[in-house]
């Protein structure tokens, strides 16, 4: 398939690699400053990119950027051809999700949602996907390149979205939880390690409590998924909530502890720092 | 070994007979005497009373439900205390709290018998089957003299050092754990529901990227169904453990946000009246709080 990067943070760099060795033609945006690094071949305009590109890849860090880089003249839906698919990498509000897609459906284009999820020590990244079925199954050779370990979140692409935030929402809910956990625990004199190996070993055998709960114990916090991009994701979730009517206590919970993390200087550190976070409440360090 | 064991509830009658089947010499005690003919079937001494199930016996074991109900066993009159022989050794298996834990301990210390806190997890079919997990924390000698009867008992034991109250500890924070997971996700499935997606998708989910815990997998079924009747583990017992789990957060002064949740959510359950629903119920409880029709 012949691709296109038209927006991306480094996290893109390595997919991209699984996507050349693949044997797909990969171009991407001048301006885009890993691009070079990768050593792509770089056009200057996104019309030159999306000028025979079947897929056009954004893994943009927020919503407005995406809207910027789709809605604004000269962006994507302007300038893709009928058929081509912008592939939405990152996480946004499905409302936004819903708006571009909207656009791209207007002129005979598609848009597709691959919102990978959070590592849990597995092999390969998991991933919702979410878009129309026929386009989907054009991009699966590239997904295979990725080594993404695909979801099929349906056929709208806000829906898969907010399938895949959701998921988001309940793993950091499983970690401030075991965090809470191991408060409890330390706090009488147990071992973090031992209450991981309790944990882990009937109800609660499962990767995400095995990868978190272990980093936890480590106690190094290296991202993964930041604490701020954690507290965004989780922001656009309160968002839908609030949009829906619907409290969520817990996630709430665990957002405002994203928060404190935040405010006590430790945005760029993996968000298992919730761990430091409850210990810090307690008085425990 | 001569092994006093009171308590023949869901969980008791399991591991009682699991002991008797082990060839141990087992006195049994239930405030329902039905409880115990099985047993008593199978080679077990039926006791007239707690005196009499403690009699001569080297170790007794409580599976009750309450605490109010093991501190009575224990410290009421002709109970534990009055009733075991010095160097016996009082093995409490139910999931009790903190504040008790550390009061029997200290009672049967002065009395020169000892206290080993040996919660179990897992639910009556592991503790028929010899299947559960331990946790174990007491005086170290008085844990290996109960090494036979906890390996008749459960597949493995994690040691938790010589204070009995860490066992407890551990205990309670998985319980914790496992009423998070209960609310979180119904959280998520009444946020997919009002968002327009299909909960049986989030829950195809879970397990796909990481949350294939049984914890997700049992409970979370029940919550896609609807089939709340099916009950394991009552909202009641949740609400009875939260109280716990708070208590012995309280006595350190540590703040547990998410607890406070899972709390709310049970006492708003007992509320409606879902109190002898499963505890998967409370995804109804969320369901009411944001307008849905379960």
């Amino acid at each position: 398939m012949n691709v296109g990067i038209a927006g991306n943070l480094p996290v893109l760099v390595p997919l991209v690699g699984g996507l050349t060795s693949g044997g797909h033609s990969v171009v991407a945006l001048r301006d885009i400053a890993s691009a070079t690094v990768a050593r792509l071949p770089l056009v200057d305009t996104v019309a030159e990119l999306c000028a025979n590109r079947e897929a056009l890849f954004t893994n943009l860090a927020d919503d407005r950027a995406l809207t910027e880089r789709s809605l604004g003249p000269g962006g994507l839906c302007a300038s893709m051809v009928p058929g081509s698919i912008h592939v939405v990498l990152g996480v946004h509000d499905p409302r936004v999700i819903e708006q571009v897609a909207t656009a791209h459906a207007q002129r005979g284009q598609h848009l597709v949602v691959v919102t990978v999820l959070p590592p849990t020590g597995e092999e390969g990244a998991a991933a919702v996907v979410g878009g129309d079925a026929a386009a989907l199954v054009r991009l699966a050779p590239l997904f295979d390149g990725m080594r993404l370990r695909i979801f099929n979140g349906g056929e709208s692409p806000s829906a898969a979205a907010t399938l895949a935030l959701t998921h988001i929402a309940l793993l950091g809910c499983a970690i401030q939880a075991m965090s809470e956990a191991f408060g409890l625990a330390r706090s009488y004199g147990v071992e973090a390690g031992l209450m991981h190996d309790v944990i882990v070993d009937g109800l609660f055998a499962a990767a995400a409590y095995r990868h978190y709960g272990a980093a936890m114990v480590r106690e190094t916090y290296v991202p993964g998924v930041t604490v701020q991009a954690a507290e965004r994701a989780l922001n656009i979730v309160m968002g839908i909530a609030e949009r829906n009517r619907i409290p969520l206590p817990s996630v709430d919970v665990c957002r405002d502890r994203l928060l404190s993390a935040r405010a006590h200087g430790h945005g760029d550190r993996d968000w298992t720092v919730l761990d430091r976070e409850q210990a810090l409440s307690g008085g425990l360090r | 070994m001569k092994v006093g064991f009171i308590g023949l509830g869901r969980m008791g009658q399991g591991m009682a007979h699991r002991l008797v089947a082990g060839g141990h010499d087992l006195a049994v005690y239930d405030v329902v005497a039905a409880a115990a003919d099985s047993l008593v079937a199978a080679g077990a001494r039926r006791a007239q009373d707690i005196r009499d199930a403690c009699l001569d016996r080297e170790v007794v074991i409580t599976m009750l439900v309450e605490d109010a109900h093991v501190l009575e066993a224990a410290l009421g009159r002709d109970g534990l205390r009055d009733a075991m022989k010095p160097g016996a050794v009082h093995v409490a298996m139910g999931t009790y709290g903190v504040d008790a834990i550390v009061a029997l301990e200290s009672a049967h210390r002065a009395a020169d018998q000892h206290l080993v806190a040996a919660p179990v997890l897992g639910r009556p079919d592991l503790a028929a089957a010899g299947q559960l997990g331990l946790i174990a924390a007491g005086p170290p000698d008085a844990i290996e003299r109960c090494t036979p009867l906890l390996a008749l008992l459960g597949r493995r034991v994690f040691h938790a050092g010589a204070r009995a109250e860490s066992a407890t500890a551990i205990k309670l924070a998985n319980n914790h754990l496992l009423g998070c997971a209960l609310v979180a996700m119904a959280e998520g499935f009444s946020l997919v529901r009002k968002a327009g997606a299909a909960p049986e998708l989030l829950y195809q989910l879970l397990s796909h990227a990481g949350l294939e815990a049984p914890a997700y997998m049992g409970y979370g079924r029940t919550m896609v169904e609807g089939t709340f009747d099916r009950v394991g583990s009552p909202v009641t017992v949740g609400l009875k453990d939260s109280l716990l789990i708070r208590a012995a957060a309280a006595r350190r002064a540590l703040p547990m946000p998410s607890l406070n949740v899972y709390r709310d959510r049970l006492l708003g359950a007992v509320a409606h009246g879902d109190g002898g629903l499963d505890q998967a119920a409370l995804a109804r409880e969320q369901a009411r709080a944001a307008g849905i029709d379960a």
